[in-house]
């Protein structure tokens, strides 16, 4: 026989030999999974939104060191095609565009269907500028233009034409900068 | 009580507390989300990569605004705000340089003429062999290859025009800005340069000339060219 004191004591003991599961033995990574995700979510989108760069393009390259800055829209002139955030509007052969395409056939520097497009855009941009606040005062809107190197002045001017046309009067050309400018 | 009841009771206490706790790890116990993460942290540094503006810059460029009249009228335009009027042609024949100013900084156009007649096939092929020639005598091993529009552009005496614009431009220091309402700096005309170009130069070429006249006039506009 023994005593209710030993008992107990022997029950103690026992209880004391049970595991008590794990303390801390792992960090709580449900947090960081969370923002992992969050990140992951936003860095498909960013590159979701930038278009694929065309294989008919080739940059110049430039002693620049200023980078990309804000965004704005994008006005592709390949050497077959122009195209407005990555959707073709006009065909470009030889480095012009059809006479047809043009407001005032061979002789006309307006590509109508780009000033279209460009003016859908800028009313765009406009209302989403007054919704928060922002007044652009007389410089017009930014417009972002990536042209290949061999693009001939006459297309450009023409295309800039357009541009100043739709209430665009800041260009942002795109080049390479020199390696090791970073 | 015995020993063995003891012990019977302590081990229904024990096979108790395990069964407790087992039914607590199962309620509150938590995924193994590692290999998640590593998958997540792999797709997170390929997506920051891809993303990544790499080498690509930015040039600003802009076109003179037009003229209103009856503005004009009211304030006629002086020399100082004109700036230094000065204007760049690349034309088919070499480069001309000057200005529109009232009293202009130079006396006269300055002419820089082409090296080569690059806009006809044949002095095309001439320069083009000439520059392969002399990179080949510099690196004999170079596998670089020139092309039409990297001639274009080399055809012109880029050294000379950053030369003579830079007299221009220390000869005529830029102002002292003034201070905009919103704390930005107003330098009027006194930065710009208006680049005229014909209509065949290739895009290439305007950019280097941009990269020649910045240094001394930072703010180049286009103009709609020359015939």
């Amino acid at each position: 026989m023994i005593s209710p004191r030993e008992a107990r004591s022997i029950i103690r003991k026992a209880k004391r030999r049970v595991p008590h599961g794990e303390d801390v033995s792992h960090l709580n990574i449900t947090a960081m999974m969370d923002m992992m995700t969050i990140i992951v979510v936003f860095l498909i989108k960013s590159v979701a939104v930038g278009h694929p760069p065309p294989t008919d393009l080739q940059l110049p390259r430039s002693t620049t060191v200023q980078k990309p800055q804000k965004e704005s829209t994008v006005l592709t002139i390949t050497r077959t095609s122009i195209l407005v955030d990555g959707e073709a509007i006009v065909a470009v052969n030889n480095g012009s565009v059809d006479a047809a395409a043009k407001t005032g056939g061979a002789d006309g520097i307006e590509i109508g269907e780009l000033r279209l497009q460009l003016e859908r855009l800028g009313k765009r941009t406009r209302t989403i500028d007054q919704l928060q606040g922002i007044s652009r005062g007389d410089e017009g809107l930014e417009l972002t233009l990536i042209a290949d190197r061999g693009t001939p002045f006459r297309l450009l001017h023409e295309v800039m034409y357009t541009a100043g046309n739709a209430k665009y009067g800041k260009f942002r050309l795109v080049v390479l900068r020199p390696e090791g400018s970073d | 009580m015995n020993v063995a009841q003891v012990r019977a009771k302590a081990r229904r206490a024990m096979r108790k507390l395990e069964d407790e706790y087992a039914q607590e790890e199962m309620e509150g116990g938590e995924l193994n989300l590692v290999p998640y993460l590593d998958i997540v942290t792999n797709l997170t540094l390929f997506l920051l990569a891809s993303i990544s503006s790499g080498l690509l810059g930015n040039l600003n460029a802009a076109v003179p605004p037009i003229a209103d009249k009856t503005v004009g009228a009211k304030n006629p335009t002086t020399v100082e705000d004109k700036g230094l009027g000065m204007i760049v042609a690349v034309t088919k024949t070499g480069l001309k340089i000057f200005s529109i100013a009232d009293a202009p900084p130079i006396p006269e156009e300055i002419n820089l003429p082409i090296k080569a007649n690059v806009f006809e096939p044949a002095g095309l092929q001439t320069f083009l062999n000439k520059l392969q020639a002399e990179l080949l005598a510099k690196d004999p091993k170079s596998k670089v290859k020139y092309d039409a529009t990297e001639a274009i552009t080399m055809a012109y005496d880029w050294d000379r025009l950053g030369v003579e614009m830079k007299k221009i431009r220390d000869a005529n220091p830029i102002p002292q800005p003034k201070k905009k309402p919103d704390g930005s700096l107003d330098y009027g005309h006194s930065r710009e340069v208006i680049l005229m170009p014909h209509g065949e130069i290739p895009y290439d070429t305007l950019v280097r000339a941009m990269d020649t006249l910045r240094p001394s006039f930072p703010d180049v506009m286009f103009s709609p060219g020359v015939k």
